[in-house]
């Protein structure tokens, strides 16, 4: 039986209580995240504060033997976007956390005395430890602190620096198969809300923990079986993403005019070739690194990979497609060996890449640094770390850093930093940026699938028309898949095959011996984005809150000269179901 | 000079036939018959029958049998996604 465990920081000894999943019980990865987040928080209240709650939760599949099912949901109210947020990741902790019976942590209140802690979770239980000897580690030299003390069996979520300062730019970080802090709950802040609750480290020892056992194990067995076949005969699951990466996207999104370059101005990146998917995955094996890698046991669409340095030493993970846009493209960057050093310090200093990147661009735009001034960049990201003024004002992401210096074209949605396509020649993404609860958001309903990668479907990107179906379609989908602890990509699978959504759901159905039907996902998904945008409502957001900025509006972007064109009506009822 | 002069960019691991030389910029300048079409273009490049994305001029292509223009920019790419 699962179990919710709640940790309350406020105690003078920090207190642990286990309960059933009661309410809970059917919900797992966002759909827990987001339902406790919108029952048991203040929508008033400060993110910061110890009113907000930290809530972690493995998807309803993690620690199960089904492939794919190692994302990690983090949700709270949100200190970037001011409303609900979740964050998912890989890496090792949903599986570990999931075999160890725990369906959720809830971290609740706030310590009074500004001390650090480590919480250890194994078999013999829960400890919430004081330990601050870890104070303003990053995120690399924490884990390896951690390795010492506890092996090398365990997996870790972590804050670095960001997190302790409580930027709102801050990720929170999970340990991939080598026990890297590579995989980053990245958008909304969680990071700072995880160090307002004082809280440095998880460290999840699954030691002597089995794989969950299905209700009916051989219908599993057959369903995960159809299911990895699925993934493996879709050219997209099966071949683009395994050799390249996500960075293969960069070379198509410049091609097709969506590339956001010098802060949204134009479409197209002069060196985008340069810092392709196709150019890291060469390096990668030249210099002794893996362009083709699973960042969680049970992945085989291994779309992460390993980044050499010029010298062959480790340097990062394969920077994702949306971290070389924003610290590369974005800034006029075209340097990948310096896309991947600003990657490899915003893991360990443990900051959102994108939200990193467009705030940089932001500071560009505001004459600070120049366009495609790449050490500039480092050099912002180390003040960070440092904790400078400076550093602070960018760490807390785009918006601030636009208030901070006076600039007017500010790409963010209730406050979040848009990521790597532009709505302006992608217009079904930029419905999912304008009406997702979580703030300019791709992952929250890729349209990009249909606008330009053809995937279930094929929607005109620089028309208006069938956006808002298109974008709904896919946030109550995303929904679903975010809670069931499935990598999203498995989506594009989905999407074009009819047997391989079939197979997911006769996962679900064997593993807890449910029933669930096509319109029981789109009925989960919906009640999940309904109390997400509940949540927000009741936080003080109206309808003007889900707009893009207005310069997408009026300034024609290049090559297409093309503006966002789907009508604030149209978008008013995306939530008209 | 007659006939199409155009320009083809090739990507996600996708190569042209030998024979066909690429550019400086890892392009490929192509001479084309007058009138043809993407799917002549696609045989040209031995990519028949491959599952594929074709960008024109910024323009996503779904009729294979659009007649090609003098100073196209053709891109291929195989399913690529990610995000």
């Amino acid at each position: 039986m699962k179990r919710i465990i709640r940790i309350n920081m406020s105690k003078g000894n920090p207190e642990v209580r286990e309960e059933p999943m009661g309410r809970y019980e059917k919900l797992g990865g966002r759909g827990l995240t987001s339902a406790i987040v919108s029952s048991e928080v203040d929508p008033l209240s400060h993110p910061l504060s110890e009113e907000n709650k930290f809530v972690i939760a493995p998807g309803l599949l993690s620690g199960s033997a089904s492939a794919m099912s190692g994302r990690i949901s983090v949700g709270c109210k949100s200190p970037l976007t001011g409303g609900i947020k979740e964050s998912n990741a890989g890496g090792q902790p949903a599986q570990a956390l999931a075999r160890l019976g725990i369906g959720g942590i809830v971290i609740e209140g706030k310590p009074k005395d500004g001390d650090i802690y480590k919480i250890e979770v194994s078999k013999s239980g829960i400890r919430v430890i004081k330990d601050n000897s870890l104070k303003m580690l990053t995120n690399y030299d924490l884990v390896e602190r951690l390795k010492k003390e506890y092996g090398e069996k365990i997996a870790v979520m972590s804050i670095g620096p960001a997190g302790e300062m409580k930027l709102s730019g801050a990720s929170v970080a999970c340990t991939d198969m080598e026990l890297r802090p590579t995989r980053h709950c990245g958008r909304g802040g969680v990071g700072a809300v995880m160090g307002a609750k004082g809280v440095k480290a998880i460290i999840i020892d699954e030691s002597d923990t089995r794989t969950l056992e299905p209700k009916d194990p051989e219908g599993f067995k057959d369903a995960n079986k159809r299911f990895v076949m699925g993934l493996q005969k879709h050219p997209v699951t099966g071949q683009g993403l395994p050799a390249y990466g996500t960075n293969v996207l960069t070379n198509i999104i410049n091609e097709v005019g969506a590339y956001p370059t010098y802060n949204f101005k134009e479409g197209q990146f002069a060196g985008a070739r340069k810092i392709s998917g196709e150019v890291e995955a060469q390096l990668e094996k030249e210099r002794g690194g893996n362009p083709t890698h699973g960042c969680h046991r049970g992945c085989v669409i291994r779309c992460s990979g390993i980044y050499h340095d010029k010298d062959g030493h480790y340097l990062t993970k394969q920077p994702e497609y949306e971290t070389v846009w924003a610290l590369g493209g974005n800034c006029g960057i075209d340097d990948i060996d310096k896309i991947a050093m600003m990657d490899f310090l915003c893991d360990t200093i443990g900051l959102d890449t994108i939200e990193m990147g467009v705030a940089i661009g932001v500071t560009m735009e505001a004459g600070l640094l120049k366009w495609g001034d790449a050490d500039g960049a480092i050099k912002l990201l180390n003040e960070i770390k440092e904790g400078t003024y400076l550093g602070r004002i960018i760490g807390n992401g785009a918006e601030y850093t636009g208030r901070a210096f006076g600039v007017d074209r500010v790409p963010v949605v209730k406050g979040q930093g848009l990521p790597a396509y532009d709505p302006r020649a992608a217009q079904g993404i930029g419905v999912t940026y304008a009406t997702s609860p979580m703030g300019a958001d791709h992952t929250a309903g890729y349209s990009i699938a249909a606008n330009v990668l053809k995937s279930g479907g094929f929607v005109d990107p620089l028309k208006p028309e069938g956006q808002v179906e298109l974008s709904r379609n896919l946030q109550i989908a995303t929904a679903f898949i975010d809670s069931t602890g499935m990598c999203l990509f498995i989506a594009f699978a989905l999407l074009d095959q009819q047997d391989t959504f079939k197979a997911l759901l006769d996962i679900i159905n064997s593993f807890y011996g449910w029933n669930m039907t096509d319109n029981d996902v789109i009925e989960y998904g919906k009640n999940i984005l309904k109390m997400e945008r509940d949540f927000n409502i009741k936080a003080g957001f109206t309808s003007q809150k889900d707009r893009l900025p207005k310069f997408f509006y009026k300034e024609p972007l290049p090559p297409h000269n093309t503006v966002f064109m789907v009508k604030d009506g149209d978008l008013d009822k995306f939530f008209n179901w | 000079m007659s006939g199409l002069l155009i320009k083809v960019k090739l990507f996600g691991g996708l190569v042209a036939p030998e024979g066909i030389l690429a550019d400086k910029n890892g392009e490929y300048p192509l001479q084309l018959p007058e009138g043809a079409t993407v799917a002549n273009l696609i045989e040209l490049l031995s990519l028949k029958n491959k599952p594929l994305i074709v960008v024109i001029n910024g323009i996503i292509c779904n009729d294979y049998e659009k007649k090609i223009n003098s100073g196209d920019i053709i891109s291929f790419f195989p399913p690529v996604a990610g995000g």
